[in-house]
């Protein structure tokens, strides 16, 4: 009977050490989060290491209105100063990175829009087992179907596509469930000092900042692993 | 979210003070600072070709 616990605790404790848990900071409108995230998973796959990834809210402008009227470029050309011209061209070096990892962004369509209540739908989808589907569908939506962030009947739709009760996110969202959540995320990322995203850390030990390319999170990946198995 | 050029403007040599500053946690980060990422209200798109933060 010990000796069947003991192998059950050895078990368990070397499924703990396989799987690197990975806390992950980024926003929904944010390009190089989604482009970031195609990376990691192809740093994932490279490394052939099991993760536990969570998603925390970080919001990049949270002071963004709910409806922006403005198309993407001609935001840039009034937040930067620069030509439409040149925004375009910005908006297409993005679209092209974007495009090496095999995502499309369309900023012909994009709505921007406040991404606080995604953020809380990330929260309930996280509660409800469903967060990296969430984020997924959430960031697809956003750049290249044009919906919009802010509304909750757009995002209780989405929900209801990943398996959530469409009706119990719209009642969630109308309450302002989980901005408690949403702030504690926050905090915690101007604690760590993060002030960019895609943020990913590893194990509370190591971090990447940025989109990085697929072999540095292999790399970081497979080092926190075999540090693992040495401390098991 | 805007997208500015990674450019030897007053906004780049600001981020990379920032990113020298940042962050204070208590874990190693690892990788090429010159990759795209999102900050503020903006992000920086990697180089073209030769870095341009000069500073």
């Amino acid at each position: 009977m010990a000796a069947a616990r003991n192998n059950h605790l050895m078990r368990k404790k070397e499924a703990m050490s396989d799987t690197i848990k990975v806390d992950i900071w980024s926003d929904i409108a944010c390009p190089f989060c989604y482009i970031g995230r195609r990376k990691f998973e192809a740093g994932v796959l490279a490394a052939g290491v099991a993760v536990e990834v969570e998603y925390h809210s970080f919001e990049l402008a949270p002071d963004t209105p709910d409806e922006v009227p403005e198309s993407h470029a001609e935001h840039l050309t009034h937040r930067m100063g620069v030509s439409l011209e040149q925004a375009r061209g910005m908006e297409a070096r993005t679209i092209r990175a974007a495009r090496e990892v095999g995502l499309d962004i369309d900023y012909e369509i994009l709505q921007q829009s406040n991404t606080r209540k995604a953020h809380q739908l990330l929260h309930y989808a996280k509660v409800h087992g469903r967060q990296a589907a969430m984020k997924e569908r959430l960031m697809i939506a956003y750049f290249t179907e044009g919906r919009n962030m802010a509304r909750i009947s757009d995002l209780a739709a989405l929900a209801a596509q990943v398996g959530l009760d469409r009706d119990d996110v719209a009642r969630s969202l109308e309450a302002g469930e989980y901005l408690d959540e949403v702030a504690a995320d926050k905090q915690q990322a101007a604690a760590y000092g993060i002030r960019g995203v895609p943020f990913f850390v590893l194990e509370s030990k190591y971090a990447v900042s940025g989109a990085q390319d697929p072999a540095t999170f292999a790399d970081v990946l497979k080092k926190a692993h075999a540090e693992n198995a040495t401390a098991a | 979210m805007t997208t500015p050029e990674r450019a030897a403007t007053e906004q780049t040599d600001q981020t990379a003070t920032t990113r020298q500053d940042a962050p204070a946690a208590p874990f190693l980060v690892v990788g090429d600072p010159d990759v795209g990422i999102c900050e503020g209200d903006f992000c920086l798109l990697p180089p073209l070709a030769q870095p341009a933060e000069t500073g």
